[in-house]
């Protein structure tokens, strides 16, 4: 086990090189010149072009870009991200650990939500194969899968929220109300995790449906049956054992996705979170803190990766040794 | 799984009496004994596709907006990009049946313009990384060894690459405009196609025809074009349509966000945000349901198409995809 955990974490160090690497040319792509961003245009008209190629040097922006690529990597590997320019040189760092809380917070609970009615759903649907309830969620997964998150959120925002006026519209808390982790955050959050959720209900829920079909038809189930186990003795023990740990992986998977769902839901909403930081970033074209959302979000991803495979490999013995 | 063969089924079940009536009604036709063995396979997917009734559904809900899309010029009811200051943020009537917008244009008509920004992103956007993923994945399936390896690996971190917060991005920086967003959807598409090109090729390699072949001399080339792209016909079409839906998606993504197609044209995103505030959400709904419903709709009949190619050409088995 520690063997395949020392394999696996070394596996992630290539893709982490590789992963700074595209968001440095990323970045290398953008418009504009770091200099003209970084300083007062109306101090720019009294700078002489001397001036500017000190302030090159200063950056170490004189140097080819190879080298710069370098020089970045050890400043962020230290975890200084650079500045935001929009607000006044706070460190990037700074501003996405304040706003990280809300986005692990928001897609937490939908992953947990997802899993919870999705793997529900799905063996509801298996066991009662053909009949009329599984059509109904079979076809009720395809409308989940197809209807973007956005349209999800707008529908509920409208009925939920303008019209029926059950849950509030956006933000996190009820202004001025208490903050931390209470019943109005909770309140707050219905919306925009089932809006985000949708997706995953029903991407799980026909995961698990084919699953438990494949695994009920397996000799091992037949087996069990023949010694004369009780029905529910095999569904517990030796159908959803196996039916639905594989099932631990795809959460692996679908985090990339999940992260762009969440800054669509979370500009919806006003949710406070990276993804939040990361478009209204974009909008006013503050590259380093976009910079800074591309890569946490990519980091989140390869360790959420590496923590389910160490995880999968762990339920699963049969992981390990190949 | 289709009627028809439900109903062969039962035939074949009944008393003698009424079989051998049957026989003899097929002995009598010539053409209807060698009916069976003469479909192609091509011909017995199309056949299974038809009796998808969902599938079929969908297909048809596309044609119509393909083709609507395509006359878009002509079945227009108005000029989408012509602002009527008299007439704005109408609710559905007769004339504007689907409404008018903050400026006075006319809904319907603008939900038939985006009709053709979302396909024409969602088609070429694919074939862009099918391309990527063909080349990807039979360079690796072929290859074998370390190219492999480097090259599944790299899928592999794309895989994992938050690829739509890239998507955004790369299209906030490189500005709105329909081309680079169907470039930037395209090149981030690849990895599931590349992985399936090659894992159909690692497996048809190893198949006893592919080697029979080989051992009579037939060259790489050969082997691809004869052997192994007929076989992965079916997989490729039912990712490629599941990707059509995924593309279209994010486009709509793209422009919801207001990086996609931008003003006076529209797209079926867009219009979503340009109708954004609470104040439009409550009180002129049609400007977001019209276009939200557009989007779903057709992602909704690709998805149905796409389980109902995978049922007709029977990728996965038939014995799980569940009808």
């Amino acid at each position: 086990m520690t063997q395949y955990i020392i394999r696996r974490v070394l596996i992630s160090i290539p893709l982490m090189f590789l992963l700074s690497l595209t968001s440095f040319i990323v970045f290398q792509l953008a418009p504009g010149d770091p200099i003209q961003a970084l300083i007062d245009p109306e101090e720019m008209l009294y700078m002489g072009p001397h001036d500017i190629e000190e302030l090159l040097k200063e950056y170490g922006l004189d140097k080819p870009v190879p080298v710069q690529y370098f020089l970045w990597l050890k400043e962020a590997i230290q975890g200084n991200l650079g500045y935001s320019i929009q607000t006044h040189n706070v460190p990037v760092l700074e501003l996405i650990i304040d706003r990280l809380p809300p986005t692990i917070s928001l897609m937490t609970a939908t992953v947990a939500v997802g899993l919870a009615l999705g793997l529900l759903f799905g063996v509801i649907s298996a066991l009662y194969q053909y009949s009329r309830l599984d059509y109904t969620l079979t076809i009720s997964a395809f409308f989940m899968l197809s209807v973007p998150e956005f349209f999800f959120a707008l529908m509920g925002m409208f009925i939920f929220a303008v019209t029926l006026g059950w849950f509030p519209t956006f933000g996190m808390w009820t202004p001025g109300g208490e903050t931390g982790i209470n019943w109005d955050l909770l309140h707050h959050a219905v919306l925009p995790v089932f809006a985000l959720a949708m997706n995953d209900i029903a991407g799980l829920m026909r995961y698990a449906r084919a699953s438990v079909l494949d695994t009920i038809s397996a000799d091992f189930v037949t087996t069990a049956r023949a010694k004369g186990l009780s029905e529910r003795l095999i569904l517990w023990k030796h159908v959803f054992r196996n039916a639905l740990i594989p099932i631990v992986t795809l959460i692996g998977l679908r985090l990339p996705v999940l992260f762009g769902g969440a800054l669509i839901v979370e500009t919806i909403f006003r949710w406070p979170g990276i993804g939040l930081l990361g478009y209204t970033a974009l909008l006013q074209r503050d590259y380093p803190v976009i910079m800074g959302v591309l890569i946490i979000s990519s980091v989140i991803t390869l360790a959420a990766n590496l923590l389910t495979d160490i995880a999968y490999a762990w339920v699963d013995p049969r992981v390990r040794h190949t | 799984m289709s009627t028809e063969s439900r109903a062969m089924d039962d035939d074949s079940a009944q008393p003698g009496a009424a079989r051998s009536q049957a026989a003899a009604d097929l002995a009598a036709d010539d053409d209807l004994i060698h009916l069976p063995p003469e479909l192609s396979p091509f011909r017995r997917a199309i056949r299974r596709f038809l009796s998808h009734k969902l599938a079929l559904a969908g297909f048809i809900c596309l044609i119509i907006m393909a083709l609507l899309a395509a006359s878009q010029a002509i079945v227009s009811p108005f000029d989408p990009e012509k602002p009527h200051l008299f007439k704005v943020n109408r609710p559905p009537d007769t004339v504007n049946w689907m409404g008018t917008d903050q400026v006075g244009r006319d809904v319907f008509s603008r939900i038939l313009q985006g009709a053709r920004v979302s396909l024409s992103v969602g088609i070429v956007a694919v074939s862009i990384y099918v391309v990527i993923g063909f080349i990807i994945g039979s360079i690796a399936g072929l290859a074998g060894g370390y190219i492999d390896d480097a090259l599944m690996r790299f899928t592999d971190f794309v895989m994992t690459f938050p690829t739509f917060i890239l998507i955004i991005i790369l299209a906030g920086i490189t500005g709105p405009n329909i081309f680079n967003i169907m470039v930037i959807i395209g090149i981030f598409g690849w990895p599931g196609l590349a992985r399936l090109f090659r894992g159909n090729i690692l497996v048809m390699r190893e198949l006893e025809y592919v080697m029979a072949s080989r051992t009579l001399g037939a060259g790489q080339r050969h082997i691809i074009s004869r052997h192994i792209l007929p076989n992965i016909v079916g997989p490729v079409t039912v990712a490629i349509t599941l990707g059509v839906a995924g593309a279209i998606l994010a486009e709509a993504g793209l422009s919801f966000l207001g990086f996609g197609v931008t003003e006076p044209a529209a797209s079926w995103g867009s219009m979503i945000n340009s109708a954004r505030g609470i104040a439009f959400l409550a009180g002129f709904p049609w400007l977001w349901i019209a276009p939200g419903a557009a989007i779903s709709i057709a992602v909704l009949s690709i998805n149905f198409m796409g389980d109902g190619l995978r049922d007709a050409f029977d990728v996965r088995g038939r014995s799980q995809s569940g009808e």
